[in-house]
C-alpha cells in the first residue's frame, strides 16, 4: 500500500471508529487538513446509518443471542444493568441501562466528576436537577432519578430510542410543514421550561431527541445552568460548545441570557431543519461567532425554494439580534407556528425598508463599506467639479468613470464571495481590485503626494477585518508595490526619495501589527475551541 | 410523470395492491444490506440471509392493511420490526439446530448472492428511470451496496456495517490487514462513486417534478 492510501485509511478508520463509539467526531479537524475526504466521511456516515448497532433497534436479536459484552470499568449502581454506552459529551457520559426494580430500559447520565468540584456546587447541582425532575411534558425528556455514587452525581432519564434530530439532518432539511410541526412541538415543551422557571441555555439539534414516530424530545435543559457557577469551569474545559445555534447576547457572554435566548436558539433550529445548515456556520468557531454578532444569515428561502414566506419570515424573527425584536416568549412562537400550520395570518410582519437595509449592511458589509466611501467620494468629486471652473471635463470623467467601475467591480465581487467555493479566493481577488482601483486614481489625479495616500493604510487596516494574515500580508504587499511604481512615475529628486522610503516601511509596519493582532485573536480563537463541547 | 416518493407509493399502494410489488421492489436491497449485517454480526459466520429478507417481505405484504403509517421512516421502521421478529426466529432456529443444519437449508459460500440485485417481481417492464424514486437516504445507500463486487461488499459489511475491527475484518475474510484495508478503500471509493451516480439520477427526476427553480 502506498503510504498516501496508508494514511487516507488511517484517517477515515480513526475517524469511523469515532463514530461507532459514538464519540464526537473529529470531522472538522480532519476535513480542515483533508478537505478531499468529505465524500467520504459523508458516505462512513450513510453506512453507519445501516449499521448492526448493539442499541439498535432489532432488540429481539440482542435477546436471543448470549447477553452483549459489557464494556469494563463501567461503573456499578445497584439498580441499574448498564448495557451500553450510548455518546459522550463534555458534561459526562449517558449509558443505555436497565432499571431492574421497575424493569425499563433508561438512559443514565454520569456526570464527570471533575464538573462539581465543592460539595456546594454538588449540593446545588442535586437541587437544580430535582427541580428538573419535576417537569413533565409529552416532549421533554422526563427525568426519573437524581442520585449519587461514589460521590459521582447521576440522572436516570426517560430513553428515547431514535436519533437525535442532528443526526436526523445530516440526511438534508426537512419538508416546511413537518419542520414547522417538529419546531413546534420543540417550542411548546421549552414554552413549558420557562413557565417554571427553567432556561435551556444550549438548545442545538443535538439536544433534540427523535422518538421511532419522529416525536421531539427535548433534554439537557437547564444543565449549563447548572453548571454556571462553577468557576472551575474553564479549567475543566466545559463551555458551551459551538456557537452556531447561540443567541449574539449569550456568544457575547452578556448578562442579558433569558427566555428569549431560547427563541434565538429555536429559530436556529428552525433555520437548519428548514435549509440543512445552521444561520452561521463558518471554517472556525472563531469565524462562527463573529457572524452570530455582527452579521445576518442569508433567508431560508433563499437556500431552500420550497421554505414558506411566512415560515421564512417566523424564522428571522426568532434570529433578530436584538432580543426587543424576536417573539416575547417561546410561546407566542409556538402560537405563530401554530397559526401558519392552520392557514391563518401569521403574527411576524416583513422587515420595513429600513430594516431590510440594516440586515443587507450586517450580511453584506464589505459591500456596504465600500458603497458609502465610494459613493461619498465621488459625490465630493462631482461637488468639486462643479465649484471648480479649471477642471477640464475628459479628466474629471476618468476619475468618475474609474469611481463607477470600482464600484460595480465591488458588486460583483460580492456577489462571487457569496459563492462558498470561491469566497477563499475572492478575498484576495477583491483585495487586489481594489488597490489597483484606488492606485489608478492616486495616477490620475497625480496626488500620491497629497493626504490621499491615506488609502493605502486604510486598505491594509481593513483587511484585517477577515481574519487573515495571509491577506494582510497580500494587501500590504500589494499597496507597497503600488505605492513604489507611481512614485517611480513620478520621480522628481533624490531629496525627497527617503520620505518615500519612510512610507512604505511604515505599510510594512502597519502590515505587521494588523497581522500581529490578527494572529492574536485567532489564537484566542483556538483557545476557545479546544475548550468547546461535541 | 412517474417519479414518487416512497410517501406517494405508500398511498397508492393502498387504493391500489398492484403498487404494493413496486414499493416492496423498492425496499429489498435495504433490507438485504441490514438484515445480512445484524444476523452474521449476531452469529459471528456468514449467512445467507436471502429467505429472511423474503419471509419478512411476505408477511409485510400481508398485514400491510395493519399498517397506519404514511411517512417513510415509519414504514421502514414498520419493515424492521417485522424483519426483528423473523430475526429472531431465524437465529434461534440457527443455534438450536446447529450450523450443520442451518447450512443444509441455507447455502452459503462464495455462490452466496443475498446482497446482489435480483429480478424483482416489481419490474413489470418498467424502465430504469420510472424505477427510479426520490428516496430516504438510507434506501439509496443500501441501493448503492448491492451494486457493488462481492468482496467489496464482503468487507463494507464488516467493517461499516457489523462494526468489526480490521484485524477481525481480515481474519474473516482471510487476507493480511493491509490488503483488506486496500480493498476497503477501493470499495468506499466505488461506493461513493455510485451514491453519487444513484443521488444525482433521483434529484434531476425531483427536478422535473417540480419544475426548475
Amino acid at each position: 500500500m502506498d503510504p498516501a492510501d496508508e494514511k487516507t485509511v488511517a484517517a477515515l478508520d480513526s475517524y469511523l471508529h469515532d463514530v461507532q463509539a459514538g464519540r464526537p467526531s473529529s470531522r472538522e479537524h480532519l476535513l480542515a487538513d483533508h478537505p478531499e475526504l468529505a465524500g467520504a466521511l459523508a458516505c462512513l456516515d450513510d453506512l453507519d446509518e445501516l449499521a448492526a448497532k448493539d442499541e439498535d433497534d432489532i432488540p429481539t436479536i440482542a435477546q436471543t443471542g448470549p447477553a452483549a459484552p459489557v464494556a469494563r470499568n463501567l461503573p456499578i449502581l445497584d439498580n441499574y444493568e448498564i448495557e451500553c454506552e450510548l455518546g459522550r459529551g463534555g458534561m459526562g457520559i449517558v449509558y443505555k441501562a436497565r432499571q431492574k426494580d421497575l424493569d425499563r430500559t433508561v438512559a443514565l447520565k454520569m456526570i464527570l466528576s471533575g464538573q462539581l468540584a465543592t460539595d456546594e456546587h454538588r449540593a446545588r447541582f442535586r437541587d437544580e436537577a430535582r427541580f428538573a425532575a419535576r417537569l413533565q411534558h409529552p416532549n421533554i425528556v422526563s427525568i426519573y432519578e437524581v442520585g449519587e455514587i461514589l460521590g459521582q452525581p447521576y440522572f436516570a432519564m426517560q430513553y428515547i430510542g431514535g436519533p437525535s434530530l442532528a443526526r436526523q439532518l445530516r440526511h438534508g432539511p426537512l419538508a416546511p410543514e413537518q419542520a414547522a410541526h417538529l419546531v413546534l412541538a420543540v417550542a411548546q415543551a421549552v414554552a413549558h421550561l420557562h413557565q417554571h422557571g427553567v432556561i435551556h441555555r444550549d438548545l442545538k439539534p443535538s439536544n433534540i431527541l427523535l422518538d421511532e414516530e419522529s416525536r421531539p424530545f427535548v433534554t439537557d435543559f437547564g444543565l449549563v445552568k447548572m453548571m454556571a457557577g462553577d468557576t472551575q469551569r474553564t479549567s475543566t474545559g466545559v463551555i458551551v460548545g459551538t456557537p452556531s445555534y447561540m443567541s449574539p447576547e449569550q456568544a457575547a457572554k452578556s448578562a442579558l441570557v433569558g427566555p428569549l435566548s431560547d427563541v434565538y436558539s429555536l429559530g436556529a433550529i428552525l433555520y437548519e431543519t428548514l435549509t440543512g445548515r445552521p444561520p452561521f456556520h463558518e471554517a472556525t468557531p472563531l469565524d462562527t461567532l463573529v457572524h452570530v454578532l455582527e452579521s445576518e444569515p442569508a433567508p431560508p428561502r433563499q437556500l431552500n425554494h420550497a421554505v414558506p414566506a411566512d415560515l421564512e419570515l417566523i424564522c428571522l424573527r426568532c434570529l433578530e439580534k436584538d432580543p426587543a425584536r424576536r417573539y416575547p416568549s417561546a410561546a407566542a412562537l409556538a402560537r405563530d407556528l401554530q397559526r401558519f400550520l392552520q392557514g391563518d395570518a401569521i403574527e411576524a410582519r416583513p422587515a420595513s425598508i429600513g430594516q431590510r437595509l440594516a440586515r443587507w449592511a450586517r450580511r453584506e458589509p464589505a459591500l456596504i463599506a465600500h458603497l458609502v466611501t465610494l459613493g461619498g467620494c465621488t459625490l465630493i468629486a462631482q461637488g468639486a467639479y462643479q465649484l471648480s471652473v479649471d477642471v477640464p471635463l475628459d479628466f474629471h470623467l476618468k476619475i468618475m468613470g474609474t469611481l463607477v467601475a470600482w464600484i460595480a467591480c465591488s458588486y460583483g465581487c460580492q456577489v462571487l464571495l457569496n459563492r462558498p467555493e470561491l469566497s477563499e479566493r475572492m478575498k484576495f481577488i477583491w483585495a487586489w481590485l481594489d488597490v489597483v482601483f484606488f492606485s489608478s486614481l492616486l495616477y490620475f489625479d497625480d496626488a500620491i503626494a497629497t493626504p490621499l495616500v491615506i488609502g493605502y493604510p486604510l486598505l491594509i487596516a481593513a483587511s484585517g477585518l477577515w481574519f487573515r494574515d495571509a491577506l494582510v500580508w497580500f494587501t500590504t504587499i500589494m499597496s507597497m508595490i503600488s505605492y513604489a511604481v507611481l512614485v517611480g512615475f513620478e520621480w522628481h529628486s533624490i531629496i525627497d526619495a527617503h520620505k518615500n522610503l519612510m512610507f512604505e516601511v511604515s505599510l510594512a509596519v502597519l502590515g505587521f501589527v494588523v497581522t500581529y493582532q490578527v494572529r492574536r485573536v485567532r489564537a484566542l480563537s483556538r483557545y476557545y475551541e479546544r475548550r468547546s463541547l461535541p | 410523470m412517474d417519479e414518487l416518493s416512497i410517501t406517494d407509493l405508500l398511498q397508492r399502494a393502498r387504493a391500489e395492491p398492484a403498487e404494493l410489488d413496486r414499493l416492496f421492489g423498492q425496499c429489498r436491497n435495504y433490507l438485504a444490506v441490514i438484515a445480512r449485517a445484524h444476523i452474521e454480526k449476531r452469529l459471528q459466520a456468514k449467512v445467507d440471509a436471502s429467505d429472511l429478507v423474503q419471509q419478512t417481505l411476505l408477511e409485510a405484504y400481508r398485514d400491510f392493511r395493519n399498517f397506519r403509517g404514511g411517512t417513510e421512516a415509519e414504514w421502514l421502521a414498520w419493515l424492521k420490526r417485522i424483519l426483528a421478529h423473523n430475526a429472531a426466529n431465524f437465529i434461534r432456529h440457527w443455534q438450536t439446530t446447529g450450523k450443520r443444519a442451518a447450512k443444509r437449508e441455507v447455502p452459503i459460500g462464495p455462490g452466496d448472492s443475498s446482497m446482489a440485485p435480483r429480478p424483482e417481481p416489481a419490474d413489470n417492464g418498467e424502465s430504469p428511470s420510472q424505477a427510479l424514486l426520490r428516496k430516504e437516504r438510507a434506501l439509496l445507500v443500501a441501493d448503492a451496496v448491492a451494486q457493488l463486487p462481492a468482496d467489496y461488499q464482503e468487507v463494507i459489511n464488516l467493517r461499516n456495517l457489523q462494526r468489526l475491527p480490521f484485524q477481525d475484518v481480515a481474519e474473516r475474510m482471510g487476507r493480511s490487514r493491509p490488503a483488506v484495508q486496500m480493498l476497503w478503500l477501493r470499495a468506499l471509493n466505488q461506493l461513493q462513486q455510485i451514491l453519487a451516480d444513484l443521488t444525482n439520477a433521483s434529484q434531476a427526476l425531483a427536478v422535473n417534478r417540480h419544475g426548475p427553480r
